[in-house]
């Protein structure tokens, strides 16, 4: 069945006739009945893409269920886990962001994630998870530079029955999935609802107290209707979360030790509709979404025993989304794809911070030249408000042509955004300066740009073999991440105008616009690479090759001739040389192999930071090499209650990577050993656990605050048990 | 005769009175220049030379008929931060519209403080108000201080 069902989604999927022998037996990775994508034409194998994908029985075994647990596994890239989960810096191929935009896209059951605030949550029932990388802006549109990150999520009208699943493990964690699918005639119903928590593995030396712990939960509710061509559904999903978070500890003392409380809380809510007809000669489908994301961040900023300042940041914002798309499905040589995007995304934002007695000591009177008498409150708060606005639209188009073995494609995206920040700073308290006091004032205005893109792609892929089930292709496309105005960076707005309010200034050529507002980046990614089916489908490799050329990046500096008073610029130039490779073996019917390997040499052309000039030098946080090996052996058990024993072990690492653009501090390539222990039977399961389970000490992030650095440890060696039944 | 001679004698006096220049009083509003800064280190100085241009100063009258000069970004050496700085009621030595002042020893203020840190000494300035232009010289802190601005 399996069998017949790949064939025939790979007929479709091509427009042409595939041979076959009658005495061959071929055997094809599993696939599944749910239609991909409407923009993926091909199984991802058979398109010019460099892809992973999971499907859900491997994405179970790997016990995967948020986007950043991919990382390393996906060849080139890494997603480290930490400060919290507001946090989800993304890197492949070299090319990342910590601020702001992302340059990695998610969508979650084809609604694009406009917000990478909330990338890092917990979906229960994945029935396949893809990862895309190179530029897919063409398809995708924005902040998919580096790639994209789908998720399916599991269908009523393809899965009936119910599903339970609980996990306990090291730090008192846990995770409860409950999740029931139904089908009624032509109507689907799908409920799923996860809770998940646990202490926290690192402990705060200040307080005595674990700083990460956290608690979640979510649930999800489906509608889905299909009959005669027509599909109509609905996807509600809300989520929440608390958490401390931020176990960043001094690289003087080693020490994670901090006075104020620093916290996550986030709560989210989503909605889809999709319609989709499929008639003789094409397919149309609209998905619409909106999203709500409300959240609060709390920090004790100089992460430090000292009181120096605190950061809140409450945020509330709400999105839509229209997506409109028409793909042909004749069986025509000739395929075409059309789309319309448009987007709104509107919200406020409060950032206060607030200056504590050794703050105000060491940050704003350490600053005073001598000679000079200044009165200060002991507490000193510097208030923000914003109200952020970005709406954009988009068109599209992708034709491919196909021409016996050989497959053209071409795509062209024309994308125009708007954004607007509103911006109202101040202060709540006199200071004295010498015989002058500077009352209270505010600081107000508004910020706007404009951005237009054109992201063209072209490819061609050459089908090779008797059954054509191996390529060879090449491909060019551009792609980019989105301008904007980086609300961090009014920190430095504030400081810069309370000192000059004093009769200081650190920062002559100030303009806001300047300091807050960035433009596009945006990149050529140039790629050779294959797909190949060999040993009769018992051995799997996919490779590429691939240059990318980043233009414009997005940046802090310090403006010429100065040294403090950063600013937003797009100054960096960088190439991004490397290669990737995924083997997947099934030498037996019982040992499975699997091997991804990447690595990326991505370094600054230009980059001049305004203290220093750092060309030539590596791109910090993104790793030189990823690597993941994987072997599972199923034991065959035959028993009532038991039918197979799978112990695997699988390894994963990432490095070197440089901390800074000075390149001076690095991690080194480490490797992290994951064992498991799993009991299958068709309707339970039950999977005993170790993650890193020789201790491997690492570390994932590095940063600066107040002139002191600061690190985040990977975890530790940690246990667990997880359950799982199926009814 | 005589009186009429003398009468001639006054009248002249006073058609001289009458045909003399008149005298354009200095000005009564703010003049604000624009302008490049250049310090020069003394010999024995520990600081370095650095120029900056876009400097803007500033000439505002008293009501006594004097004026301050308004620096609202100055420094003397490169590593400090600007400051805003006056030299206050600076005494004008030029006839009509321009103006000149120069002061031995002064110290300047800061937020409305004397300003011990930095005292200037050698102050001097020139508006020229027939070609716009302001120059100043000071010597602060083993620095020599040159301004040249334009109206």
């Amino acid at each position: 069945m399996l069998l017949f069902v790949a064939f025939g989604a790979s007929a479709r999927g091509r427009g042409t006739e595939l041979p076959l022998e009658a005495d061959t037996t071929i055997r094809m990775e599993e696939v599944v009945v749910q239609a991909p994508s409407i923009k993926q034409r091909a199984p991802l194998r058979q398109s010019p893409i460099a892809a992973t994908q999971l499907l859900q029985s491997e994405v179970e075994r790997l016990q995967l269920s948020a986007p950043k647990e991919v990382s390393c596994l996906v060849p080139n890239l890494y997603a480290p886990d930490y400060g919290s989960r507001m946090t989800s810096s993304i890197y492949v191929r070299g090319l990342g962001a910590r601020i702001d935009q992302p340059v990695v896209g998610l969508n979650v059951d084809n609604v694009p994630m406009l917000n990478k605030d909330g990338y890092d949550l917990d979906v229960a029932d994945i029935e396949r998870l893809e990862v895309l990388r190179g530029p897919q802006s063409t398809l995708y549109g924005r902040n998919t530079m580096g790639g994209v990150i789908n998720i399916r999520t599991l269908s009523p009208l393809t899965f009936q029955g119910a599903r339970f699943l609980a996990e306990y493990g090291s730090g008192n964690s846990y995770k409860v999935r409950l999740s029931s699918y139904n089908r009624l005639h032509n109507l689907g119903i799908g409920v799923a609802a996860n809770l998940g928590g646990s202490d926290g593995l690192f402990t705060n030396s200040y307080t005595g107290e674990k700083c990460d712990h956290e608690i979640g939960g979510g649930a999800r509710f489906k509608v889905e209707w299909e009959s005669e061509g027509w599909f109509i559904g609905n996807t509600f999903a809300a989520s929440f979360l608390e958490q401390g978070g931020y176990p960043y500890r001094s690289v003087e003392t080693g020490d994670i030790a901090y006075n104020d409380p620093c916290g996550y809380e986030r709560a989210t809510l989503s909605d889809a509709l999709t319609l989709r007809y499929s008639g003789g000669r094409a397919m149309v489908e609209s998905i619409t979404s909106y999203q709500f994301l409300d959240d609060e961040m709390t920090l004790d900023q100089d992460f430090r025993p000292e009181s120096y300042f605190t950061l809140e940041q409450l945020r509330r914002e709400h999105a839509l989304s229209e997506e409109v798309v028409v793909r042909s499905t004749t069986k025509s040589r000739y395929q075409w794809l059309v789309g319309a995007f448009g987007f709104w995304k509107g919200g406020d934002m409060q950032a206060p911070v607030l200056f504590k007695e050794e703050g105000i000591h060491n940050l704003i009177l350490g600053n005073i030249p001598e000679g000079i008498e200044v009165d200060f409150p002991k507490e000193f708060l510097l208030d923000s408000d914003f109200d952020q606005l970005t709406y954009g639209a988009a068109l599209y188009h992708e034709s491919s042509l196909n021409l016996g073995r050989w497959l053209l494609t071409a795509g062209l995206r024309f994308d125009v955004e708007w954004a607007r920040l509103d911006y109202l700073s101040s202060t709540h308290k006199p200071c004295r300066v010498n015989a002058t006091t500077i009352e209270p004032y505010a600081l107000n205005g508004d910020l706007r740009k404009r951005f237009t893109e054109l992201l063209p792609k072209l490819s061609v892929l050459y089908r090779m073999g008797s059954h054509r089930l191996s390529n060879l292709y090449l491909s060019a496309s551009k792609g980019y991440k989105a301008g904007g105005f980086n609300t961090q960076m009014f920190s430095e707005v504030l400081q810069n105008s309370l000192m000059k309010k004093m009769g200081i200034s650190f920062n002559r050529q100030f303009a806001i616009d300047q300091v807050v507002g960035y433009d596009p980046e945006w990149s050529w990614n140039y790629e050779l690479g294959g797909h190949l089916h060999l040993l009769k489908g018992d051995l799997l490799v996919d490779f590429s090759l691939f240059f990318i050329d980043c233009h414009d990046q997005q940046l802090t500096v310090f403006p010429p001739g100065q040294t403090t008073g950063r600013m937003m610029t797009n100054a960096g130039r960088t190439h991004s040389l490397g290669g990737e490779l995924t083997l997947v073996a099934r030498p037996t019917g019982q040992l499975n192999l699997s091997a991804s390997y990447g690595y990326t040499h991505a370094t600054f052309r230009e980059y001049l930071s305004g203290e220093a000039d750092y060309s030539g030098n590596r791109l910090p946080y993104a790793p030189e090499h990823t690597l993941a090996a994987r072997a599972a052996y199923t034991f065959p058990i035959r028993s009532s209650w038991l039918e197979r024993i799978i112990p695997s072990i699988d390894l994963r690492g990432a490095g070197p990577i440089a901390w800074n653009e000075e390149n001076t501090l690095s991690q080194d390539l480490y490797l992290l050993g994951n064992f498991s222990l799993r009991f299958e039977h068709e309707n339970y399961t039950l999977d005993l656990w170790c993650r890193n389970f020789t201790n491997t000490r690492y570390d994932l992030f590095y940063f600066k605050s107040v002139g002191r650095e600061f690190m985040q440890q990977g975890r530790p060696r940690t246990f667990g048990v997880t359950v799982t039944a199926n009814f | 005769m005589i009186v009429f001679a003398l009468l001639s004698g006054f009248a002249a006096c006073s058609d001289d009175e009458n045909n003399e220049t008149p005298v354009t009083p200095a000005p009564t509003e703010t003049l604000s220049f624009t302008g490049k800064l250049e310090a020069l280190p003394d010999e024995g100085s520990r600081f370095e030379a650095f120029s900056e241009e876009g400097i803007a100063m500033q000439l505002q009258p008293t009501a006594d008929g004097r004026y301050h000069l308004l620096m609202p970004e100055i420094k003397f050496v490169a590593q400090m931060p600007w400051l805003s700085i006056e030299v206050r009621d600076l005494q004008d030595s030029a006839e009509g519209e321009s103006i000149r002042f120069e002061a031995a020893e002064t110290i300047p203020y800061f937020m409305g403080a004397p300003y011990d840190a930095f005292p200037i000494a050698n102050l001097s300035g020139l508006y020229d108000a027939a070609t716009g232009s302001f120059s100043l010289a000071f010597d602060c802190n083993t620095m020599l201080v040159r301004y040249t601005g334009q109206r």
